[in-house]
């Protein structure tokens, strides 16, 4: 258990010292904001508060996370997916 | 937001709610201050369970304990501490754990240094209203001024154009201080007319403008209508002249701007120092051409040269979306009535042009060429729908600074050293009508996404859908993102 923490915590270094954290990071940004992605779930997020003033953050959040989740085109994650597990795949022994 | 009362308890007592207040600001501007590299070493990983990012990162104003949201550490944290206020290390809004919710009071939005003020600013300033914030103010027509007005309000709602203007970039230099006299500072004048709460005669921000451009040009005294474009473009150029007459201050500055391009002449390389003035304008829209003249049997390169532009004019003819406009710009074409002669050929060849962006600014403005003017002498409108799309990705119509030695490959090489460059559409000016009478309209995007016409006086909220059908003239795109 203590040794996957371990291993976790080497990999999350790596990929911050490499640059390659922030490097997928803003692609996954990229792709979102051309696919539409931001501005639709904005414009969901602006009905839902209109709808029930009231609600405070963790509401919202909960309830907005999985139609993020459903909004979010496959082809993007499988994208993102791959370019993490090539990265992986360099470092780590099988 | 909402109003917290444990905030509210805090700032009844004068120490505590300055002893508070220093730590917020001190967080927010080491926030701002953080680069990305380092916000992921330190503010973003959780002091319990070391993820990295584990969804948003709190900060506790009281002891400085980083807890991670979907691990749940900063709710625990809160839970066994009893600190309510986290502050979020990615936007520096606060969060109370007690509420659960962000929350908000006008000190937040301030820093030390106007902090100090904060009497005086309480009593002599307002909160704007949602029209005012959001600029939302017609402008009356005065005769055939929707010309003006059309690109008046795609300035206006320009957010990079309207920051520097509130900053005083301006108006801490100009010499003249008169908005009857001098562009720049009625172009000040008409912001804070629209935005503010400035008590003017009616419609004194279009009248000093009004005045000021018929100084310089007789035409553009109202009476008749004229081109939009020419008329930003004119614009502009008085900014850039205002700018210069007060520039002496800023020597030092536009040393150190300028920048280096090699540049690919006749086959030797030769350094030219493109010198970027950091007037307002050309800040915001100038970006560069290159144009490459090459022999269309050896494809050896021989002329380029560079051109700064403030906007690209697009022909639309027997084009239907803006992509196709940006590839017919950028696609390499014979010339039939050029001589060139290749060195490498050794003989008279035709000769091969491209156009491609070299930098790119940060608002690019396309102009689609709507209007032919033909050998009769007369000109005919093109009214064909061109369709163009929300976001803009300029990557292939770039080239990489310093070409690599063989031109054959240049396409493919410089799709790959090219990043991704995402415009976002932020305006649109429509051209109703015919060559000699006609009325602009304009579509612009406020900050929060919504759009709105601004028709002359009239600004109306209008539906996404009905803006993307409209026939659009000029397009304003924002820089979104670039990796």
């Amino acid at each position: 258990m203590s040794n996957e923490v371990n291993i976790r915590e080497q990999i999350q270094n790596y990929l911050i010292e490499s640059g390659n954290y922030e490097n997928i990071s803003n692609k996954l940004t990229q792709r979102l904001i051309e696919d539409g992605w931001v501005d639709k779930m904005k414009i969901k997020i602006k009905q839902e508060i209109m709808s029930n003033k009231e609600i405070k953050y963790n509401e919202l959040l909960n309830k907005m996370e999985p139609e993020g989740h459903n909004l979010l085109n496959e082809q993007i994650k499988n994208e993102i997916i791959n370019e993490i597990q090539a990265i992986l795949d360099e470092i780590i022994e099988q | 937001m909402v109003e917290c009362q444990h905030l509210t308890e805090i700032f009844s007592n004068n120490s505590k709610k300055d002893e508070f207040l220093t730590v917020y600001y001190s967080t927010k501007s080491t926030l701002s201050r953080t680069s990305v590299q380092d916000k992921l070493r330190y503010t973003m990983i959780c002091s319990e369970c070391h993820q990295l990012n584990n969804g948003t990162s709190f900060l506790c104003i009281q002891c400085g304990n980083c807890g991670c949201w979907n691990g749940s550490h900063s709710m625990n944290h809160y839970k066994s501490t009893n600190h309510p206020f986290g502050v979020n290390s990615l936007n520096g809004l606060l969060y109370c754990f007690h509420c659960n919710d962000y929350v908000f009071v006008e000190e937040l939005l301030l820093t030390p240094k106007i902090q100090k003020y904060w009497n005086r600013i309480s009593n002599e300033t307002s909160i704007p209203t949602l029209t005012q914030a959001h600029g939302l103010k017609g402008l009356v027509n005065m005769g055939s001024t929707c010309y003006m007005s059309s690109i008046l309000q795609c300035l206006m709602h320009n957010p990079l154009f309207v920051d520097l203007s509130m900053k005083g970039v301006h108006y801490n230099y100009c010499k003249i201080q008169d908005p009857m006299k001098c562009m720049s500072c009625a172009i000040d004048n008409i912001i804070s007319e629209t935005y503010g709460n400035k008590k003017t005669t009616p419609n004194e921000g279009l009248v000093d403008i009004l005045n000021c451009s018929w100084r310089v040009n007789k035409n553009l005294a109202g009476y008749t209508q004229q081109d939009a474009h020419e008329f930003l473009q004119f614009i502009l150029n008085q900014m850039h002249n205002d700018y210069k007459l007060n520039e002496i201050h800023d020597t030092n500055k536009q040393e150190m701007n300028g920048t280096d391009f090699k540049t690919m002449v006749n086959g030797n390389s030769s350094k030219e120092h493109l010198h970027l003035c950091n007037c307002l304008p050309h800040t915001i829209f100038q970006g560069f051409l290159k144009s490459i003249i090459s022999c269309s049997e050896c494809k050896a390169q021989s002329q380029t040269t560079i051109d700064p532009y403030m906007d690209l004019s697009l022909d639309v003819k027997g084009k239907s979306t803006l992509y196709e406009c940006l590839e017919s710009f950028h696609r390499t074409e014979r010339l039939h009535d050029f001589t060139y002669n290749c060195k490498k050929c050794n003989k008279s060849q035709d000769a091969n042009r491209q156009l491609s962006i070299l930098k790119l600014a940060p608002i690019m403005v396309i102009q689609l060429k709507r209007f032919e003017h033909l050998i009769t002498g007369s000109s005919v409108k093109i009214n064909d729908f061109v369709e163009f799309p929300l976001h803009l990705n300029m990557k292939s119509f770039c080239t990489a600074p310093t070409p690599d030695t063989d031109p054959t490959n240049l396409n493919e090489k410089t799709n790959k050293s090219t990043p991704d460059m995402i415009y976002e559409l932020t305006g649109i000016v429509t051209h109703r009508g015919t060559v000699n009478e006609g009325h602009y309209i304009t579509y612009t995007k406020t900050a929060d996404g919504v759009w709105y016409q601004f028709n002359d006086s009239v600004v109306m909220k209008v539906p996404l859908e009905q803006m993307l059908k409209e026939q659009a003239y000029l397009l304003i795109y924002t820089i979104r993102q670039f990796n």
